[in-house]
């Protein structure tokens, strides 16, 4: 334990919080004899001798400057790999993981010459390129790797000819453009000066949050171009037939409760409800604040237009002039809001996989964190002194924490049986806490939903007045207020209470996270589940009819479009409430008008916490897959909101956020967010599958109006498809294949699990034997040095005259530059 | 070699002088173009993961004897963490806990090719070790 104060690592108060996320805890720990396994250490039966290390004997420097393994070169420019028959051809690249390249001792730039290869045979044209290619990969100066290339160059070659010749310049043309592309696209990369602005000042952990931001952007992109094609634009340049409708009168009262009959189904509906619609009552007065309103909640003139689900009609739309291309529009509402899911999935899946890649190839058996946090910790891209302190800070923050952590462990297992008893209890307890506290959370979330919903009923009945009009729109925001007061509250308490539970640094993050993150989606699934209680409480209509004897939203679809279109720009209204109206004079505060006190400090610094931020941003993508059924125009509105929530975000960055001491590394958090945003996919899939599976649509509105389910849509496309279509489409849909299909996976899984258990054994037996092979080296090269002493003794004795060559003549290697100091 | 202590790039790296000394071909600290075109290059984007490891191993090798020993780790956590400092014991334990990772046959230095491996198993490496202009 450290016990000078000045200097040492602090002790026990670096566990508690202000640490950075330190390694996966004791997972690396082992001690240094565990490591060699199932070999016993040799004690008593082997006499080990005491062998120098090798910075004492400078006899032994020498001589281990002619092992094999310092001089030893492999690229493939050159001659000599490890691996016995290495065929220069076949190899495309040069090998990546095979160890050094022109490793060269400092000791005298004429060694450099040594390494390169031998070029007097004869070699074509394909070999010379893909060498020169690999220039680039010497660690040598660039004047080498010019001689290099003009020898390279002026060597004689045979000239390719025929096909070979066309897929060498094929390639050639390949890989040049290639480059010249990835260039250009790096120069014209979006926000490219304020991510190296982020980077310079705050590190690369940071960038991976906004880097996370602009993928999700390019995403919605990508969704929206997917769905303007598709849907929007064939809504507005073609055309379709006039819903025709025979009826007898009209009803008088726009709120009528009695019940109409109509002789043809539910085209009159959807007339008649398209005529309330246009007809409702405008209140004039306050014309501004009622387009706002209208913006923000998505009523009024915006709810019959192409942002929602109602607007779009079921019809076979045709061009106007060439009335024989017809365009299925219900059926391509469908199919193209599936297909976009899934292809969100596969790219989700495929950025998570990278990042998993590369943490797991850190993480093969033995974790190296100290090695990383000294070697790859330093970020050169810092440009400025300040921020080089704190991450000079951060840096020794986190290796204290890894000490600290390493004697928590130790003491953990020294801890007594009451202790720990004890411990287990505090955290079972607190554990029943934080699910008292998110089910308290979740009920009232419920019942405000449904208070709302009910009172907001009778107010739009009753007579308006002033107070009632209020009274209105505080029911409609009733629920999403309660969830952002919640979204406040509940972390704030989440935090304080892990503190009492003792776990390390890291599990507290991710632990914290976890529960947040229960919250916020689980907040969502219980408003979606409060308007699905709300939509059919009615008892089953005859399906004629069209206005039931409850009220309930004539179009429910657009209803829940609105209700998520609104959070969406709730969303978006508290992040910059949030920014510029809190955190903001809470910065001015503390840091100008307060300067140097305490108080001050503590209120102006506010750090810049990448969890928080990244659940914000996480929400609002939920959001916008959860709405993106019932509002095709919400990937647009959500890709203008994440422009909008970056510069909030860089804003709240740059000016409110003082320096964060926590160390954020970059390839974890990727993955970390990306498998935060895949969780979140599969939750908001299930209630969007749910309803087109299993609910019935509304009779006045939409592409599918009329149907028993959205689902069905397919179904009858599927029965008018070819036989043999049917047959495998049918057939895929049956236990006949899901079962062998599933069984397949599980043995396909565990075959590759073995596999991967068979590799790890074999590491660990290979290290083992390395350290034995350097043991054995080191054995050697002492008793060699002895003998030369001992010779050089010998010899120096018999003659005083002779000099010391007799010495470099004994070892029998005539390369004089390495014996010389 | 002051001049180019003062650019951007390297004002505020700890190795900043390392990397003078270790590109410069007149091995005094001062840099020609091309010595600084050699730096850049390096620490770009595009050079190969090998490259940088080489010239990583000589920024840390402060010693020059091809091999990361005690001295040299020691160096490197001091300069990475210079206002603040370790006790002597913490370092002590901090060596040993690199050497125990990445010290593969166990002779108490780290040669390159240990380091080379240790490098490739680091994630934050290749993001960490690069300048951009």
């Amino acid at each position: 334990m450290s016990g000078d104060r000045n200097s040492g690592c602090r002790t026990s108060a670096a566990m508690s919080g202000s640490g950075g996320r330190g390694g996966s805890g004791g997972r690396g720990q082992k001690a240094g004899s565990a490591r060699r396994g199932g070999w016993e250490d040799a004690g008593v039966e082997f006499y080990r001798e005491a062998y120098p290390t090798s910075v004492d004997n400078i006899y032994d420097t020498r001589i281990t400057t002619l092992l094999p393994s310092k001089r030893h070169n492999v690229n493939s420019l050159g001659r000599g790999t490890v691996r016995r028959r290495a065929s220069q051809r076949s190899r495309r690249q040069p090998p990546t993981t095979t160890a050094t390249l022109v490793h060269t001792s400092r000791r005298g730039s004429d060694t450099y010459l040594e390494v390169l290869p031998d070029l007097t045979q004869g070699v074509d044209e394909e070999e010379t390129w893909e060498k020169l290619q690999q220039i680039r990969a010497h660690a040598v100066p660039i004047e080498e790797k010019r001689k290099l290339k003009q020898q390279l160059q002026s060597a004689p070659t045979l000239r390719t000819r025929g096909l070979a010749a066309f897929k060498l310049s094929r390639r050639k043309f390949f890989s040049q453009t290639k480059s010249r592309l990835r260039e250009m696209i790096s120069k014209i990369e979006l926000w490219h000066w304020s991510l190296r602005y982020v980077e310079g000042n705050f590190g690369t952990g940071l960038v991976a949050f906004f880097t996370f931001i602009k993928w999700l952007l390019y995403l919605n992109l990508f969704t929206c171009v997917l769905l303007g094609v598709f849907i929007l634009v064939p809504q507005i340049f073609l055309v379709h037939s006039k819903d025709s409708c025979i009826v007898d009168s009209w009803p008088n009262s726009v709120y009528d409760n009695e019940t109409f009959l109509y002789e043809n189904d539910t085209n009159c509906c959807t007339k008649y409800y398209n005529e309330i619609q246009s007809n409702s009552p405008k209140r004039d007065n306050y014309y501004l604040i009622q387009l706002v309103q209208d913006g923000v909640q998505g009523t009024g003139p915006l709810e019959l237009s192409y942002l929602f689900y109602g607007y779009y009609p079921r019809h076979i739309l045709v061009l106007e002039v060439a009335p024989e291309w017809k365009y299925n529009l219900p059926l391509a509402y469908l199919l193209v809001l599936v297909v976009t899911l899934i292809l969100s999935l596969v790219l989700m899946v495929r950025a998570a996989a990278r990042g998993l890649r590369e943490s797991l190839r850190s993480s093969e058996g033995q974790f190296y964190q100290y090695c990383n946090l000294i070697f790859g910790g330093w970020d050169y891209c810092i440009e400025n002194n300040k921020a080089a302190s704190i991450k000079k800070k951060a840096i020794y923050n986190e290796l204290c924490n890894h000490l600290e952590t390493e004697r928590y462990n130790e003491e953990k297992e020294q801890r007594t049986k009451k202790e720990r008893c004890r411990l287990y209890m505090v955290r079972l307890l607190v554990n029943m806490v934080v699910l008292a506290l998110l089910s308290v959370s979740f009920v009232a979330i419920y019942k405000s939903t449904i208070f709302a919903f009910d009172h907001l009923k009778d107010a739009k009945d009753s007579k308006e007045s002033e107070q009632d009009k209020l009274m209105i729109l505080l029911f409609e925001y009733l629920p999403s207020g309660v969830i952002v007061t919640l979204n406040i509250i509940i972390p704030y308490l989440l935090r304080a209470l892990v503190k009492l539970e003792h776990y390390t640094p890291n599990s507290i993050l991710v632990l914290t996270l976890i529960r947040t993150v229960f919250l916020r989606l689980a907040s969502l699934v219980i408003l979606l589940i409060s308007i699905y209680q709300s939509i059919p409480a009615c008892p089953d209509s005859k399906p004629s009819e069209c206005i039931d004897e409850c009220t309930r939203p004539w179009c429910w679809e657009t209803y829940v479009g609105q209700q998520l279109y609104k959070l969406t720009i709730l969303d978006l209204i508290i992040m910059f409430l949030t920014t510029f109206l809190v955190n903001f004079p809470l910065k001015c505060i503390g840091h100008k008008l307060m300067r140097g006190s305490q108080i001050g400090a503590a209120i102006g610094d506010i750090e810049f916490a990448i969890p928080k931020h990244v659940l914000d941003i996480v929400y609002g993508q939920t959001l916008c897959w959860l709405g993106m059924f019932y509002s095709p125009l919400l990937p647009a509105v959500t890709c203008i909101k994440l422009v909008l929530v970056f510069y909030i975000k860089y804003f709240d960055c740059k000016v409110n956020s003082s320096q964060s001491s926590q160390l954020y590394r970059t390839s974890r958090s990727n993955a970390l967010f990306i498998s935060i945003l895949l969780v979140s996919f599969i939750v908001t899939i299930i209630p969007v599958g749910y309803s087109i599976a299993e609910i019935k649509p509304s009779l006045a509105c939409g592409p599918f109006r009329g149907l028993d389910t959205i689902w069905s849509e397919m179904l009858a496309v599927i029965e008018e498809s070819p036989d043999w279509l049917k047959a495998v489409l049918l057939f895929l849909g049956t236990a006949g294949f899901a079962v062998p299909a599933i069984i397949f996976l599980i043995l396909a899984g565990y075959y590759y699990y073995a596999v991967a258990a068979a590799n790890k054994h074999m590491v660990s037996l290979l290290k083992n034997q390395l350290v034995l092979e350097g043991h054995d080296k080191q054995f050697l090269l002492s008793r060699l040095n002895h003998m030369i002493k001992m010779s050089a003794e010998e010899g120096g004795e018999n003659t005083s005259a002779r000099s010391s060559r007799p010495v470099e003549d004994e070892t029998g290697h005539s390369n004089d530059q390495t014996l010389e100091a | 070699m002051d001049k180019l202590l003062s650019l951007p790039e390297l004002r505020a790296n700890p190795f900043g002088e390392r990397m003078c000394l270790i590109f410069s071909s007149t091995k005094d600290g001062d840099c020609t173009f091309e010595d600084f075109l050699d730096m850049m290059s390096v620490f770009s984007e595009a050079a190969p993961k090998s490259v940088k490891a080489e010239y990583a191993f000589r920024i840390f090798d402060f010693d020059g004897d091809d091999y990361l020993g005690r001295s040299d780790l020691e160096e490197t956590i001091t300069k990475l963490v210079s206002p603040q400092r370790f006790s002597s014991e913490d370092m002590k334990a901090l060596v040993n806990r690199v050497l125990e990772e990445a010290d593969l046959d166990d002779d108490g230095m780290l040669a390159f090719a240990e380091f080379e491996h240790v490098i490739s198993k680091s994630p934050d490496f290749a993001n960490s070790f690069r300048i951009r202009l």
